[in-house]
C-alpha cells in the first residue's frame, strides 16, 4: 500500500532536478569544403543559395550555405568564431567590421581582391586601419517604404523628395482617416534608431562622434520624442501596442502587416518588402526640416569577409569575386543587397532591371548627390543602445514615462552603456 | 547472548550487500547519463563559475575582474531587478494555477469515465507541444491586436480589445496562460497519486456521512500531499527556467518595455546579444542559488504539511 516513501521521493526529485538543470549543446559538422554564412530574408536566401550552387557546378568546390535572421546571426557568428569554427565566408556589417577586423578574426583582402572597378569610396567603406577587410556587396541608404495605393487615395501622386516633417504628419493624418482605428498613416518611428540617427544628421549632429561617444544631448532626444508624440496624439501614427511587437524583421513592419502606409527602412529592403506585399510599394527619402539637408548618406548595405582561419582563402576570394563582378553571379544576386559597386556589374544588370530595380538604383544615385559623409562606425555597445531606444521609446509611447524623463533616461543610459562596453 | 549478536551482524552484513548490489545496478542504469554529465555538463558548469569572475566577450581572452559582475548585478543593474520581478510575478500565478488545474482535471479523469485513456492523451498533448516555437508563434497570433481572442471578444461582447501580447500590463499573463495550458505532466503524476489513495478511506468517510468537499479536503488532499509537493518543486524549478515562450513571443526582446523580461531571457541577452559572458555566468550562478534556496525552503517547510505513509506519526 506504500504510496511514496520519503527516501524514494527525495531520490526522484533530486534526479529530476539535476536532469532538468543540465543542458546539451550540439555542434554542426559539414562535409563541404567551404562554408558561407549570411543574415537575410527568404528572397536573399534563395538568391544566395542559387549563386553558391552555380559556383559549385562551375568550379567543383562544395560550398555549404547557412543563413539566419539579423539578431540570431551575430549570436551564432560570435559563438562559432570563439569556438574556432568560423565560416570561411562571413557576411559583415559596417557596425561589426571594426570589432572583428581588429581582433584578427578576418583576413586582409587587398592582395586577393583588387576590386579595380570599385570607386574609392566603395572600397574605403570596407577598410579598417588602411586594410581591406570587407567587400561591399551593394550600397544603400535609408529610405521610407510606402504603399503607393494608399498615397494615391489621399491625393499624393508623386512624392516630393524635399518634403518636410509637417508634410509627413499631414499626409499620415489623412491616411489614418481612411480606415479609422484599423489602418494608420505611418508606423511609430520614435523607437527606431533608423529614424533618430537620420533626424540627428538633419540637425547637423550624429548619433556617435569620432571618439565613439554619444553625439546628441538629452534635449535632442526630448525633441525627437516630442515630434512623434504630437503625431501619436493626433492619431496620425499607429498606437504603441501595434508597434511594440515589431522587432525589425521585414514581416513584422506595420506596412507588411497591413496596418500602416509608411515605415522607415533601408533602400535595398524594398525588394524584400515587395516580395511580402500584394500592394505596390515604393521608396522615398525621409522627410526633413524646411531648411537643411535630408541627412541621407550612402553606406555599404552589407559586405563579405573571409575568416582569418579559412583553409582556402583563395577559393573564398573567388566566390566573392563571383558575387560582385562575374556577370552570371551578379545577375543571380540582383540588387537585393543594394546597388552593386562595380560599374561593370551595374552595366550587366541595367538592361534586365524591373521597375523596382530601376527605382532603387535611381534612388541611391539621386540621394547620393546630396549625401552627407559616412558617419564613423558605431562604437561597441551600439547594438545595446539601439535596443534601449526601443524600450524607452515604447515607455514614452505607452505613457509610462514622460518625454523629459524618457529623454534623460535614454541619454544617461547610452553614456553608461558606451562606457561599460569600451 | 554472544551467538545472538553474531547472527544479527551477519544478517545486517548480507542485507547491506544486497543494498550495495541494488545501488550498483542503479548506477549501471544511469551510466550513459552520468558519462554525458561528466563530459558535457560538469566541465562547462565549472568553467562558468570561473567565468563569472571575469570579463569575457567570446572573441578576446577572459580578464579577471574579481566580484565586479556580482557587484554590478546587485548594486547597479535595474534590469536585473526587473527580470527578478517578472520571473516572480510569473511564478506566483503560474505554479498554483497550473497545479490546481492539473489536480482538477486529474480528479475528473480519475472517475472511470468512458474513453478515459483518450482524454488523458488529449490533455497531455499541450505539454508535448507547449515548449515549442510553433506554439509560441500561435500564441502571438491568438493574443495580438487582430488576433483570434479579440475577434471573439468583438463578436460576442462588442468589445474592441488591445493587443494583449504587446500591452505591458497584460503581456506576462498571456505567458502565464500558456504555461498553465501545459498542465499535462503534473496531471499524469496527480492521476497516478490519486490511484494510490486507498478506496476504503472514502468508503468509511461516506458511511460517516462526509460530503464530496469534506472527502476531498480530509482524505484526498492529505493523502496526495507528497505528490503535490513533488509537483510543486518541479514546477518551481521549471518556472525559474522558463525561456522559450518569452523569447519567441517578444522576439527575444523581453518587451514590451521589459514586461516579459524573464530572468533566463535577460541572461541570454547579456550572454548572446551583448556578449558579456562573465556577467551572464554570474547571473546563472545566482539563479542556481535562488532555485536551490526555493527548493530548500520547500523541503524544510514540507514536514509541516506533507504526510508520508512511512512517517512514524
Amino acid at each position: 500500500m506504500g504510496t511514496f516513501t520519503r527516501r524514494q521521493f527525495v531520490a526522484a526529485a533530486g534526479t529530476t532536478a539535476a536532469l532538468g538543470l543540465s543542458s546539451s549543446l550540439s555542434i554542426a559538422q559539414t562535409a563541404a569544403k567551404l562554408r558561407c554564412f549570411w543574415w537575410g530574408n527568404p528572397d536573399r536566401d534563395k538568391r544566395t543559395k542559387a549563386l553558391l550552387e552555380l559556383y559549385s557546378q562551375k568550379s567543383g568546390t562544395q560550398v555549404a550555405a547557412e543563413s539566419l535572421g539579423w539578431g540570431d546571426y551575430w549570436t551564432k557568428l560570435a559563438t562559432q568564431v570563439a569556438g574556432g569554427n568560423a565560416p570561411d565566408l562571413i557576411q559583415m556589417d559596417y557596425r561589426y567590421l571594426f570589432e572583428y577586423a581588429r581582433r584578427n578574426t578576418l583576413l586582409p583582402l587587398d592582395k586577393l581582391l583588387p576590386l579595380s572597378d570599385f570607386s574609392t569610396n566603395d572600397r574605403n567603406g570596407g577598410k579598417v586601419d588602411g586594410k581591406l577587410y570587407g567587400v561591399n556587396l551593394g550600397s544603400n541608404s535609408k529610405a521610407m517604404v510606402y504603399d503607393t495605393g494608399m498615397m494615391a487615395k489621399v491625393g499624393v501622386k508623386a512624392m516630393d523628395p524635399k518634403w518636410t516633417w509637417s508634410d509627413f504628419s499631414r499626409i499620415a493624418g489623412e491616411i489614418s482617416k481612411v480606415n479609422p482605428g484599423k489602418y494608420w498613416g505611418s508606423s511609430d518611428n520614435s523607437r527606431w534608431e533608423q529614424g533618430f540617427e537620420q533626424w540627428l544628421n538633419q540637425q547637423g549632429k550624429s548619433l556617435y562622434n569620432m571618439d565613439g561617444q554619444a553625439g546628441f544631448t538629452k534635449d535632442d532626444v526630448a525633441a525627437w520624442f516630442d515630434l512623434w508624440d504630437k503625431m501619436r496624439k493626433a492619431g496620425a501614427i499607429a498606437p504603441p501596442d501595434v508597434g511594440a511587437v515589431n522587432t525589425g524583421k521585414v514581416e513584422e513592419y506595420e506596412v507588411s502587416r497591413g496596418l500602416a502606409a509608411m515605415s522607415f527602412v533601408n533602400s535595398n529592403q524594398i525588394v524584400a518588402f515587395q516580395a511580402l506585399n500584394k500592394n505596390s510599394l515604393a521608396i522615398s527619402p525621409f522627410p526633413r526640416d524646411k531648411a537643411g539637408s535630408s541627412g541621407h548618406y550612402i553606406k555599404p548595405s552589407q559586405m563579405m569577409s573571409i575568416s582569418s582561419k579559412s583553409k582556402s582563402p583563395e577559393e573564398a576570394a573567388k566566390i566573392i569575386n563571383f558575387m560582385v563582378t562575374v556577370p552570371e553571379g551578379v545577375k543571380i544576386l540582383g540588387i537585393e543587397r543594394g546597388v552593386p559597386c562595380s560599374s561593370a556589374a551595374r552595366a550587366t544588370l541595367t538592361p534586365d532591371l524591373d521597375a523596382l530595380g530601376k527605382m532603387q538604383i535611381e534612388y541611391v544615385a539621386s540621394v547620393g548627390k546630396t549625401a552627407v559623409p559616412l558617419p564613423p562606425p558605431p562604437p561597441k555597445g551600439a547594438g545595446e543602445v539601439e535596443n534601449l531606444l526601443r524600450r524607452v521609446g515604447d515607455a514614452v509611447a505607452f505613457g509610462k514615462t514622460s518625454i523629459a524623463d524618457g529623454a534623460q533616461q535614454f541619454h544617461g543610459e547610452t553614456i553608461r552603456i558606451l562606457a561599460r562596453a569600451a | 547472548m554472544a551467538t545472538d549478536s553474531k547472527a544479527t551482524s551477519t544478517e545486517r552484513q548480507s542485507r547491506s550487500q544486497a543494498a550495495n548490489r541494488r545501488d550498483m545496478i542503479g548506477y549501471a542504469f544511469i551510466t550513459p547519463w552520468l558519462i554525458g554529465f561528466l563530459c558535457f555538463s560538469l566541465g562547462p558548469v565549472l568553467a562558468s563559475l570561473y567565468l563569472s569572475f571575469t570579463k569575457f566577450d567570446l572573441l578576446s581572452p577572459a580578464i579577471w575582474v574579481g566580484t565586479d559582475n556580482y557587484a554590478r548585478m546587485f548594486l547597479d543593474d535595474p534590469r536585473f531587478y526587473q527580470a527578478l520581478k517578472v520571473t516572480f510575478t510569473y511564478m506566483i500565478f503560474e505554479v498554483p494555477l497550473k497545479l490546481a488545474f492539473a489536480l482538477g482535471i486529474a480528479m475528473v479523469l480519475d472517475k472511470a469515465i468512458r474513453g478515459g485513456a483518450f482524454y488523458r492523451a488529449l490533455f497531455y498533448i499541450p505539454s508535448l507541444l507547449g515548449g515549442s516555437v510553433a506554439i509560441a508563434v500561435l500564441w502571438r497570433q491568438l493574443f495580438d491586436g487582430n488576433g483570434t481572442v479579440n475577434q471573439i471578444l468583438l463578436w460576442a461582447f462588442g468589445y474592441k480589445g488591445q493587443s494583449w501580447i504587446s500591452t505591458p500590463e497584460t503581456a506576462i499573463y498571456t505567458l502565464v496562460l500558456l504555461a498553465v495550458w501545459q498542465f499535462g505532466s503534473p496531471m499524469i503524476i496527480f492521476l497516478a497519486g490519486l490511484r494510490q489513495v486507498p478506496q476504503d478511506l472514502y468508503e468509511a468517510a461516506s458511511i460517516d456521512g462526509a460530503g464530496a468537499f469534506r472527502k476531498f479536503y480530509k482524505i484526498t488532499l492529505p493523502m496526495l500531499a507528497p505528490v503535490i509537493f513533488f509537483n510543486m518543486v518541479l514546477q518551481i524549478i521549471e518556472g525559474f527556467k522558463a525561456f522559450t515562450p518569452a523569447y519567441v513571443v517578444s522576439g527575444g526582446t523581453g518587451g514590451p518595455i521589459d514586461a516579459t523580461l524573464f530572468y533566463t531571457l535577460y541572461l541570454y541577452q547579456e550572454a548572446f546579444s551583448y556578449f558579456r559572458m562573465g556577467y551572464a555566468s554570474a547571473m546563472a550562478w545566482v539563479l542556481l542559488i535562488i532555485i536551490g534556496c526555493f527548493t530548500g525552503i520547500s523541503f524544510l517547510t514540507s514536514k509541516y504539511w506533507v504526510y508520508y505513509e512511512d512517517d512514524p506519526r
